[in-house]
C-alpha cells in the first residue's frame, strides 16, 4: 500500500543525510522500552534528531524522545515545553549540535506525520523525517528505516506539505564502530580473549567478503547486460566504469615513501619488542640460576659452619663452575 | 536474567565462525522482558539492602546496547579530556543492569573530572524530564573516561565513589578508555565498586595485568585493594539485533576505510616514550637487586660474602615475585600489547594496499 502523502516527484534538493547508528539504536531502545512498558506491539513513539547542517551536509548525530498526547481524533500534539528545555540540556553537553528533523515509528508517513511535521516547522524550516519500521526489522533485508524531506505540492490546486523520500548513508566514527561492533559480536569477543589477531583478522574478513559480494553483483550485471538478458542503462554503466578506472586508487611517489615508513616503524617496534623480551628472558634465567646458586652454597659450605662474610676468597671460582653445572 | 538478552544474535559470518551453540531467540517477549521497568519489583530487589552486609555483594554488570554506545562515543568525544555522565538502571540480584547512560556537563581536565554543582542541576533536571518519555529507571551510577591510561580508579574517583556508595546505594563506576578502544579495537571499559573504608579485603590473586603510565602507576598502586571489579555483559532487545546485523550492510566500509595505524600514531609514540621511562626504572631495578650484581662481582670476597649471606631473604624475594612480576616481565608485556597492535594496523594497510592498489598492477 502507498502512502497519499509521500510524493513521487524525484527528490532534487541535493541534501546529503548521514545517520550514525547511535540514532537508530536510540529509536529502537525507545520504541522497545514502550512496547514493554505498554504490552502493546502497536505503539509510536516520537523523538527528535540532533546533529551538524553544513551547507548541504547533514549530518545525524544524537536523538532525544519525545511525549506527545494523541487525540481521539487520532491528532498528536508533541509537548513543544518539553522539546525546547530537552534541546537546551543537550546544548550544554554538545554544544554543536542543532535540532535537524525528527523520528517516529510506522509501516509509512500519515496525514498524522504531515501534522506533527508542520509542528516541528518553529524551530527548524525544512525539518528531516526519519521513519523506522520495527515490524519490518526481521524480515527486510535492508534497513527498515526512511528518511523523508518535505516539500510544498499543489494538489487540486491547494498547496499541500508533502514527504520526498531521500537517500541516506550510514556512517559511524572510529570509536562508535568498535563499541557497535562490540555490542553485535559480543559474545565473539568474550570468547576469544587470548589473541586479539583472530578478531581482528575476522573482521577484516568479513569486510572483504562484503566487498566481494558487491563486486560480484556489478559483474554479474555487466555480464547480463553483455548477454542481452538485461537492458542497458548507460548511467549504471558509466558509473561501474569509473569505479574501475579509478584503480588503482593510490599509487605515486609520496604514498609508496609514506606506505614503507610506516611499515619500517612497525617492524622496529617489533624488533624492538623481541629484544625486550629476550632481555627480559635472560633476566628471569639469571634469576633462577642465582637462586639455585644460593641453595647449593647453603648446602655445600653452610653446613660445614661457613657462615655470613666468613668465607673470605674461598668463592672466587664459584660463579664460572656453577655455569658449567647448571648449564645442560 | 534470561540467557537469550545477552546471547544475541551475531553478525552472519560470525555465526558461522562461531559454531552453532547460539541459537537466535524468536520471541521478543521474552527477549525484551527486561527492556520493562516495574517499581514494585525494584522495591522489592532493594529491599533488606543486601548490599549492605556482603561488601562483594554485586558481581555482574550488563550494560545494554544504547548505554555502550553512548559512553563510549561520549568518552571518544571528549579527545584528551576527562568526560563524565551518569547511567540509569535497575538491579537484579547480584547483577546491576545499566539501562542508559546520558553525558553531564562538566569540564573536565586531563587527569581529573569532577562534579560540581551545575553538574547537578543538570542531572536532577535531566533525571525527572526523561521520566516522562518512559525512561523510568533511576540513576544507577556514574562513568568517566580515562584518555589513553587504562581503566582503574584513582584515589580522587574512589573517595568520589565511596561518598556515593554510602549515600546513593546501589551505585556504580565504570571507567571506559577511548584512546586505548581505538588502538586495540575492542571497547576498554571497566565497571568498580569500591568497599567500606575499614573492609580488609581477602588476599585475592592479583586481577589481569594492565599497563598503566609511570606518572600514574603511584596512584594506581595505592588505590588497588580498595575495590573491585565487575563483570561486564552487554544486551540487546531483539529488534536492536535485528537492526545491527541490517547495519553492517551499511557501516562495513567503515572497517576498510579506517586505517588504526595513522589514527593510533601519537597514542602509540606516548605509550612508547612511557614504555622507555618503564624500561630504565626496569634497568636500575634490577641492577640493585642481586641479580646481575651477583653474576657480574661474583669473582670476589664480595660476591661469596653476598651469596651467602643473602640467601635466605633471596629466597623469599623469588617466592613474592612469582605473584607479582618483575619490572622487566611488565615492560615486557607492554611492548608486546604495543606491538600486535601496530602489527595489526599494519596488517590492515598491507591488505589494502593489495586491494585496491595492485589490481590492476597484477593485471597488465
Amino acid at each position: 500500500m502507498q502512502s497519499d502523502v509521500v510524493s513521487e516527484a524525484p527528490n532534487n534538493s541535493g541534501l546529503n543525510v548521514t545517520l550514525h547508528p547511535l540514532v537508530i539504536m536510540n529509536m529502537s531502545d525507545h520504541w522497545t522500552r514502550t512496547r514493554a512498558q505498554n504490552h502493546d506491539a502497536s505503539v509510536t513513539v516520537y523523538g527528535a534528531l540532533l546533529g551538524i547542517q553544513s551547507g548541504r551536509e547533514i549530518e545525524v548525530f544524537n536523538s532525544f524522545e519525545l511525549p506527545h498526547v494523541a487525540a481521539p481524533d487520532g491528532i498528536v500534539t508533541i509537548d513543544k515545553n518539553y522539546f525546547v528545555t530537552k534541546q537546551e540540556q543537550f546544548r550544554q553537553v554538545f554544544k554543536d549540535y542543532d535540532f535537524l528533523g525528527w523520528y517516529s515509528t510506522g509501516a509509512w508517513p500519515t496525514r498524522s506525520d504531515i501534522n506533527v511535521h508542520n509542528q516541528f516547522l518553529a524551530f527548524n524550516e525544512s525539518p528531516l523525517f526519519a521513519q523506522l519500521n520495527p515490524h519490518l526489522a526481521a524480515t527486510s533485508r535492508d534497513l527498515p528505516l526512511t528518511v523523508y524531506e518535505s516539500v510544498m505540492d499543489l494538489v487540486n490546486g491547494a498547496p499541500q506539505t508533502m514527504f520526498v523520500r531521500s537517500t541516506y548513508r550510514v556512517e559511524t566514527g572510529e570509536a562508535e564502530r568498535i563499541a557497535v561492533d562490540h555490542v553485535a559480536k559480543a559474545v565473539a569477543a568474550e570468547a576469544s580473549e587470548g589473541s586479539g589477531l583472530i578478531a581482528h583478522l575476522i573482521s577484516q574478513r568479513n569486510a572483504i567478503k562484503m566487498l566481494q559480494t558487491r563486486i560480484r553483483l556489478l559483474y554479474q550485471y555487466v555480464q547480463d547486460v553483455q548477454n542481452g538478458t538485461l537492458p542497458r542503462d548507460h548511467n549504471l554503466l558509466r558509473q561501474i566504469s569509473s569505479l574501475c578506472n579509478r584503480l588503482p586508487t593510490v599509487d605515486g611517489q609520496e604514498f609508496r615513501k609514506e606506505f614503507l615508513t610506516d611499515q619500517n616503524d612497525v617492524l622496529l617496534i617489533a624488533y624492538l619488542a623481541a629484544l625486550t623480551k629476550g632481555a627480559a628472558d635472560v633476566n628471569s634465567l639469571v634469576e633462577r640460576f642465582n637462586v639455585a646458586g644460593s641453595e647449593r652454597v647453603r648446602r655445600l659450605f653452610g653446613a660445614k659452619g661457613v657462615g655470613g662474610g666468613g668465607g673470605q676468597g674461598s668463592f672466587s671460582g664459584f660463579p664460572t663452575s656453577m655455569m658449567g653445572m647448571g648449564l645442560p | 536474567m534470561d540467557d537469550g538478552t545477552g546471547s544475541g544474535v551475531g553478525v552472519d559470518a560470525l555465526r558461522k565462525t562461531n559454531g552453532s551453540a547460539r541459537q537466535q531467540t524468536t520471541d521478543p517477549a521474552v527477549t525484551d522482558a527486561v527492556f520493562k521497568f516495574d517499581n514494585a519489583e525494584q522495591q522489592r530487589a532493594m529491599q533488606g539492602r543486601p548490599w549492605t552486609k556482603d561488601p562483594h555483594y554485586f558481581k555482574k554488570v550488563r550494560i545494554s546496547a544504547v548505554a555502550l554506545i553512548k559512553m563510549v562515543m561520549h568518552a571518544r568525544s571528549g579527545g584528551a579530556l576527562e568526560v563524565m555522565g551518569l547511567m540509569q538502571g535497575k538491579v537484579n540480584g547480584d547483577t546491576m543492569l545499566v539501562m542508559d547512560s546520558f553525558a553531564l556537563p562538566v569540564e573536565g581536565t586531563e587527569t581529573r573530572v569532577n562534579a560540581q554543582a551545575e553538574g547537578y542541576e543538570y542531572m536532577v533536571q535531566y533525571l525527572d524530564k526523561v521520566k516522562e518519555v518512559g525512561r523510568l529507571e533511576n540513576a544507577i551510577g556514574w562513568y568517566h573516561s580515562h584518555p589513553g591510561y587504562g581503566c582503574w580508579l584513582s584515589g580522587i574517583d574512589v573517595s568520589t565513589q565511596m561518598l556515593n556508595q554510602q549515600f546513593q546505594e546501589p551505585w556504580l563506576a565504570v571507567v571506559i578508555d577511548p584512546n586505548r578502544t581505538i588502538s586495540s579495537g575492542k571497547v576498554e571499559i571497566g565497571a568498580f565498586r569500591t568497599y567500606p573504608k575499614d573492609y580488609r579485603p581477602p588476599d585475592e590473586p592479583t586481577s589481569e595485568y594492565q599497563s598503566i603510565p609511570l606518572s600514574k602507576i603511584e596512584d594506581f598502586g595505592v588505590h588497588v585493594k580498595s575495590y573491585y571489579q565487575l563483570e561486564i555483559s552487554t544486551f540487546k532487545s531483539s529488534l536492536d539485533a535485528h537492526l545491527l546485523d541490517l547495519l553492517w550492510n551499511k557501516y562495513w566500509v567503515n572497517t576498510l576505510s579506517s586505517s588504526p595505524l595513522i589514527t593510533n600514531r601519537p597514542f602509540r609514540s606516548r605509550q612508547i616514550l612511557d614504555l622507555a621511562e618503564k624500561l630504565e626504572q626496569a634497568e636500575s631495578s634490577i641492577s640493585q637487586h642481586g641479580g646481575f650484581g651477583g653474576m657480574g662481582g661474583g669473582g670476589g670476597s664480595r660476591g661469596g660474602a653476598m651469596y651467602a649471606g643473602g640467601a635466605s631473604s633471596s629466597s623469599a624475594g623469588e617466592s613474592k615475585e612469582k605473584k607479582e612480576e618483575g619490572p622487566l616481565a611488565k615492560v615486557n608485556k607492554d611492548s608486546f600489547k604495543i606491538t600486535s597492535e601496530a602489527a595489526h594496523g599494519l596488517i590492515s594497510q598491507m591488505l589494502k594496499d593489495v586491494l585496491f592498489n595492485t589490481a590492476v598492477a597484477g593485471r597488465e
